[in-house]
């Protein structure tokens, strides 16, 4: 990797690390509030660090060019859920999110998060690859529009 | 312009030159004209040799060493290999867009992203040819898209 292509990684992993941990604090805070909670338990701020640790590593692993390139999107989406999941429940018996064994009704919750999400990627991704593709075609007529004046003669 | 026909019996193969003033893209035009004058294609069809302009060509393939040129009503067997033709054709016109297949870009009529990356390129005729992930890239910055 290029020393251009660290650098960008770095300023991706501070950045993204910064945004998710703040996020996970505020929702910590509000859950807390609506919960009644007088405070927040180090082991929650800790179990938020790492999953956001984890989370945005494998976000520059497999969602930027800095590490894999010409893969698939599904390929990438895949591969980052198989790494980030054991590591989210992971992060999630570390926060005290779960304990024990842990009630079925929330590995259910857990699971239909995950496959929201997972569908909701695959969503947006294919409306994006519409788009793209009118956006291709377009670029493409006016290629072939201007060959076309080059080998007939015409003056641009 | 002013077109002169120069018979010489020692000359073994014909030439033509332009002279101008400045090369113009006009000149350049003609040139490519001059050039694509003698660009058939020698095919087989059926044991049958025919020649094809380049220009007629939907796409190229190469299926277990053999190259095949598909035109808007044939398919033909191409004497050279793939990566032979991929030199002679103009870049302009024909893109290496995977592994085995050269398409002609003037025959492409839509294009179609997939979620694997690659993009779907159907042709006049209705065929659909895959421009591999590996060759986006650079079909992007031949039709002057973003890359």
């Amino acid at each position: 990797m290029r020393k251009a292509d660290w650098k960008k990684a770095f300023v991706l992993f501070r950045n993204g690390l910064a945004l998710c941990f703040t996020w996970l604090v505020i929702l910590i805070m509000l859950s807390g509030f609506f919960t009644g909670a007088v405070a927040i338990k180090l082991t929650s701020l800790l179990g938020a660090f790492f999953i956001s640790f984890v989370g945005v590593i494998c976000f520059i692993v497999f969602f930027s060019d800095a590490f894999i390139r010409d893969k698939s999107f599904i390929f990438r989406l895949n591969f980052a859920l198989i790494v980030f999941i054991p590591a989210e429940i992971f992060g999630f018996y570390l926060g005290g999110f779960f304990e024990g064994k842990g009630a079925l009704s929330y590995w259910l919750i857990f699971a239909g998060i995950v496959l929201f999400f997972y569908s909701v990627c695959i969503i947006i991704d294919k409306t994006l690859c519409k788009k793209k593709g009118e956006e291709y075609t377009f670029q493409l007529m006016k290629y072939q529009e201007e060959r076309k004046n080059d080998s007939t003669g015409e003056c641009k | 312009m002013k077109v002169y026909i120069t018979e010489n019996n020692a000359v073994t193969e014909t030439t033509v030159e332009i002279t101008c003033k400045e090369a113009t893209s006009e000149v350049e035009r003609l040139e490519r004209h001059i050039t694509d004058f003698d660009s058939k294609l020698k095919g087989k069809s059926d044991g049958e040799t025919m020649y094809v302009n380049a220009r007629d060509v939907l796409y190229f393939e190469s299926v277990d060493n053999r190259t095949f040129m598909y035109t808007k009503d044939n398919v033909l067997e191409a004497e050279r290999k793939l990566y032979e033709l991929e030199d002679t054709l103009n870049k302009k016109d024909f893109f290496r867009c995977s592994k085995s297949v050269i398409v002609n870009v003037n025959a492409i009529k839509a294009l179609k992203p997939e979620i694997t990356r690659n993009i779907l390129a159907t042709l006049e005729t209705g065929e659909v040819v895959t421009i591999s992930r590996r060759y986006v890239k650079a079909f992007k910055e031949l039709i002057g898209g973003e890359a």
